[in-house]
């Protein structure tokens, strides 16, 4: 039934899937004790299946057009593995999370991966949807177990119910979109954009894309779906947070890029007032996504939670993106933004990775590292890096990232949007600013506390150190990737 | 009678405007949970009656994943609110402000 | 790897060792720094040598690499006669700060010995990037040392100071980044390619009617840190607060860092807009002589009293620049390296005499010249040469200023701008004379003042090092004016007389 042809094809799902049941079963034999076991066989399964990437070479549909394996998507399915690998290898750190739990931790995070990576190279709806709750249902249950107890079962209740209603509504949208075009596949709906058949699409069509878009958006943080960020980065461990903030971003990124990028054509067909009413939304949103990112973080009191906002800003940079480049083709707009989001994902994995190191014995807070730099010199470093590049201030990776992100937008005739990105930038520079100077200036005794098992740390500040290389050197990731 | 494609999706979005409006109105968690359980019928109801008209059997198809998901998703869901009571918090939505949002 | 890049980037890389030397051996750890700095000076001196005088306004020791090939930004550097200038003034300010921060600096010397020198690449490399990208990385990477310095190293204010420094600056900064991708974006639609060199990008005139927008926003960057009234309310606060070598660095040369970019980068790329604009800007700059001078008098806290005085000198600056015209250009090239020895010289000699009294109050000072005979004179000379008294370094640059601006063609009342411009001349002697007066004249007032230590031999070598510059400027200025000839005066001149011409 299975033929070897299709068993190499779906190999990365495979060896997640197997990984994950693998771990649990484990875990039902082996000792608590065994942790640095689980680890080991996680990152062994990560291994395999982004190894099994590199199988990918042609666009080719698999499973009869269910899924489409190109390189982009693998691009994008290579980043979301490996910071997983990043995550996986850091979760030690937090013991009271992996004290209860640790293989269904892990397991959880494997099948999470899995979803992520059914999202990005999904041709069909329903996959993409089967790939978007793989992805979140994981997330629900690892958001409640953080140290705070309450906090995290409110928070964990909270984004599952948003988090529930976002997969209805997606899949209510995929009902409309079915019943107008009698297809579901994105690459057939693509084809029905560019024949003559776009004219006659029925107002249900419409609603139902734009609740398929809204969903997204949702799962993406921004305005005005952005409202669960702040909460549930706040009560969630930090190593979970730190998945989360990479991998929903990675995947749901990444089919934006294939909706939005692959609509060239539509500028040439006559109803231009639909794409046009499409980017003064997206554009609009994205002006009050990057504005609340910014003033929100300024009178934030806990690290983590201003982090959130801060994603709400950055994803904010990405929809202004998305929003002013509509339409332009796939090859010039990829590269800028898999270069910043690969940026957002290292700093932000520098970030809450370096954060979790502490926050179980107590919570960080802007507070709270007065003077980090005279106990722990070399994290203090590693939060700067991360900071900085966050902020976009050069010689970091951030400001090259955000250099040419300005540059195509204010190319397409986006200066408006750029100026308040500026403006966003501006604001959000002080909450960083305000962070690096307790750690740098202030003398005080900081709370913060590092793990005596020190070796791990080396690889969170050698993603630090990849900051600035990369805003040095940017064109390393631009000659290695193309 | 064969039912009009119309009057099916009419159902399907009445199903789906009364789960959104009781998930805005509802004080209980498991209300509340059940209204997003109604959302994902009203979207199974619409491919159904959308798979009928066509006469495309993915849409029988495309309900069963859903249900599975959905099934999938009330374990999760429901085990998050166990643990909610566990964890001594109150089960109505309006007391839960421990975190500012 | 040619010399003036190790030119820029040695203080760095010395810097980064440095940060491995064990923090207890504090005395090796200033001299190795003491000696760096003065190997960059000494390279700076080098780089005369090579430097071929009857050219100064094209750009030598050259080097040009590919660096992000798709948006045409090299790793462009050379330096010209005025770039020459700035990168020397900045190399001999940080080596004598350097030396003489010694008694002030007692505890994390490593972390303040690594800002300065890599504040010290920052500011050389500001001043030889010829390529606009590279500029702007080296202009914000001066905000980051900075910011070390005046927040660890500062007074009681300095969270504060640091805070608004830093915010104040990079808004403008973010306002030229706007301005230069624009740039970029316009000449890839009207030339076809994209180049962020100086000498590319002055080959391919940007249309009259956009270079106004642009120009705003380079502006604003530039005006900021000059500063210009009505942006420089961040100068007093940081002066004030920052230590004695972050303020002798911060009114030496970044101050001029801001009129270097206009002068390197507004001029030549936005020409016409700057004749639109300059009515405007001159209003401004006499506006800021006359307030800062009036602030100045004003002041009791001796630093402040300074950095009032600098926004009023550097008024003077770009009251020359926006003149448009070639004599009003180099006499205001001549006042950025006046201003920068005699204001530096200043904040040195209060930062001595503070880290003996810890107060800056002119009133607890008085009479002190009979106990300290030799920092008396030095004070004096150096108050002298920021008067602009003929035969010192402050006057020619003056002079030449307002000579320019006088035969202007952009000023359309001379005789009254140049008046209110010399009434700041005269407010500038009233203050610092009354400041000298306070402090040194008459008998001793404060008991307590009996006890204040002179300047030894290596401190008064240091000093005098200045105020032999400050002499030799003052009576031979010409060393200097023959080298400060910027490259597209000329063609800003020809415009001018076209404009003028139209409209007679």
């Amino acid at each position: 039934m299975f033929s070897s042809d299709i068993l190499i094809q779906i190999s990365p799902y495979l060896w997640l899937t197997a990984g994950a049941f693998v771990v649990l079963a484990l875990g039902l034999f082996v000792q608590n004790e065994k942790k640095p076991l689980f680890v080991l066989i996680t990152c062994m399964f990560l291994l395999l299946s982004i190894l099994s990437m590199f199988c990918i070479g042609d666009p080719v549909y698999i499973m009869n057009g269910l899924l489409l394996h190109d390189k982009f998507g693998c691009w994008f399915a290579v980043l979301l593995l490996v910071s997983l690998f990043v995550v996986v290898m850091m979760i030690p750190y937090q013991t009271k999370l992996v004290a209860e739990y640790p293989s269904a931790v892990l397991s959880l995070l494997l099948m999470s991966a899995c979803g992520g990576l059914f999202m990005i190279f999904s041709n069909h709806l329903v996959v993409f949807f089967v790939g978007l709750e793989l992805l979140s249902i994981p997330l629900y249950v690892l958001v409640g177990l953080g140290h705070h107890k309450g906090k995290s079962s409110e928070a964990s209740f909270k984004y599952f119910l948003l988090g529930a209603v976002a997969a209805a509504v997606f899949i209510y949208g995929t009902a409309l979109i079915w019943s107008s075009t009698s297809s579901m596949r994105i690459d057939e709906l693509f084809e029905i954009f560019r024949s003559p058949l776009y004219q006659t699409l029925p107002k249900t069509f419409w609603f139902g894309l734009s609740l398929v878009v809204v969903s997204l958006l949702f799962k993406l943080g921004v305005f005005p779906f952005h409202f669960w960020i702040p909460d549930v980065y706040e009560a969630a461990p930090a190593s979970i947070n730190a998945w989360m903030s990479t991998a929903s971003k990675i995947a749901v990124v990444g089919v934006l890029i294939r909706l939005f990028y692959m609509f060239p054509v539509l500028d040439s067909f006559e109803p231009e007032h639909v794409t046009s009413k499409w980017m003064i939304t997206m554009g609009v949103f994205s002006i009050f996504s990057m504005m609340w990112g910014s003033i929100g973080g300024l009178y934030q009191k806990d690290f983590k939670r201003l982090l959130g906002y801060s994603t709400i800003s950055h994803m904010g940079y990405v929809l202004m993106f998305i929003s002013s480049t509509f339409g332009k083709s796939y090859d010039e707009t990829f590269e800028v933004l898999f270069f910043y989001l690969c940026i957002y994902v290292i700093a932000n994995l520098v970030m809450f990775l370096l954060i979790s190191q502490s926050e179980e014995k107590q919570d960080v807070t802007v507070d709270n590292c007065k003077g980090l730099v005279t106990s722990h010199p070399v994290i203090a470093l590693g939060f700067a890096f991360g900071l900085l590049s966050l902020a976009g201030l050069p010689p970091f990776a951030g400001f090259v990232a955000k250099f040419k992100l300005f540059y195509f937008v204010i190319g397409q005739g986006g200066i408006y949007l750029v100026i308040f990105a500026i403006l966003s930038s501006i604001i959000s520079v002080v909450y960083y600013f305000r962070i690096l100077a307790n750690m740098f200036l202030e003398d005080g005794h900081t709370t913060f506390q590092v793990q005596q098992e020190g070796r791990r740390i080396w690889l969170i500040l050698f993603l630090a150190f990849l900051l600035i290389l990369f805003g040095i050197l940017p064109q390393i990731v631009q000659n290695w990737l193309f | 009678m064969i039912v009009p494609l119309d009057h099916v999706l009419l159902v399907s979005f009445a199903l789906f405007l009364i789960g959104l409006v009781g998930l805005f109105l509802r004080k209980d968690a498991l209300t509340i949970f059940l209204c997003v359980e109604l959302l994902l019928n009203a979207a199974n109801v619409a491919f159904v009656g959308v798979a009928r008209s066509i006469g495309d059997v993915t849409g029988h198809v495309v309900v069963l994943i859903v249900i599975a998901v959905a099934a999938a998703e009330a374990a999760i869901g429901l085990s998050i609110v166990i643990r909610l009571h566990q964890n001594k918090k109150p089960l109505e939505v309006q007391k839960l402000n421990e975190l500012k949002g | 790897m040619s010399f003036l890049s190790l030119q820029i980037f040695f203080p760095f890389l010395c810097g980064m060792l440095l940060l491995f030397l064990p923090s207890s051996k504090q005395k090796y750890i200033w001299n190795i720094t003491i000696g760096i700095a003065a190997v960059t000076f000494l390279m700076s001196l080098m780089l005369w040598t090579q430097f071929d005088f009857l050219i100064p306004t094209i750009f030598q020791w050259e080097e040009r690499f590919d660096w992000i090939q798709k948006y045409g930004v090299y790793y462009h550097i050379g330096v010209d006669g005025l770039g020459l200038v700035m990168v020397t003034l900045s190399s001999f300010l940080t080596l004598i700060a350097l030396y003489l921060s010694r008694n002030s600096i007692q505890k994390r010397v490593k972390e303040f010995a690594f800002s300065m020198l890599m504040l010290e690449t920052a500011m050389i490399g500001t001043f030889c990037a010829l390529d606009l990208f590279l500029f702007y990385v080296f202009w914000e990477i001066v905000l980051l040392p900075m910011c070390i310095l005046i927040g660890v190293y500062g007074g009681e204010k300095r969270m504060y100071a640091t805070k608004k420094f830093f915010v104040y600056t990079l808004f403008g900064s973010l306002f030229m980044l706007v301005g230069l991708i624009a740039l970029y974006n316009i000449n890839m639609t009207n030339h076809g390619m994209v180049s962020s060199s100086l000498v590319d990008m002055t080959l391919m005139k940007v249309p009259a009617s956009q270079q106004f927008w642009l120009l705003i926003a380079f502006l604003l960057a530039f005006l900021i840190k000059v500063p210009v009234f009505p942006f420089h309310t961040w100068l007093p606060l940081a002066h004030v607060e920052a230590p004695m070598a972050g303020s002798v660095i911060l009114a030496g040369v970044l101050l001029k860092m801001g009129a270097y970019g206009i002068l390197r980068f507004a001029i030549p790329l936005f020409p016409d807009a700057m004749i639109q604009i300059a009515p405007w800007m001159i209003a401004l700059s006499v506006v800021g002589i006359v307030f800062g001078a009036m602030m100045a008098y004003a002041q009791s806290d001796i630093k402040k009293l300074i950095a009032y005085s600098s926004v009023s000198h550097m008024g003077f600056v770009t009251l020359g620049i926006f003149s448009l015209h070639p004599t009003a250009l180099t006499g205001a090239m001549f006042q950025l390296v006046a201003h920068g020895l005699s204001t530096g010289a200043l904040f040195l000699m209060i930062g001595y005499i503070y880290d003996q009294k810890h107060t800056r109050e002119m009133s607890q000072y008085g009479g002190i010249a009979s106990v300290m005979p030799r920092y008396t004179v030095i004070f004096f000379v150096t108050t002298l040469a920021a008067i602009g008294l003929p035969g010192l370094c402050g006057f020619v640059g003056e002079f030449l200023i307002l000579m320019g601006a006088f035969q202007s063609h952009v000023i359309s009342s001379p005789v009254v701008i140049i008046g209110i411009a010399v009434s700041g001349v005269v407010l500038g002697a009233v203050y610092m004379l009354k400041l000298f007066e306070h402090m040194f004249l008459g008998p001793v007032t404060n008991e307590k003042n009996q006890k204040l230590k002179d300047y030894k031999w290596g401190q008064l070598i240091a000093m005098g090092a200045l105020v032999i510059c400050m002499v030799y400027l003052g009576i031979r200025p010409n060393s200097l004016l023959q080298i400060l000839k910027i490259q597209h005066v000329q063609p800003v001149e020809i415009s001018v007389v076209k404009e003028v011409r139209r409209v007679q």
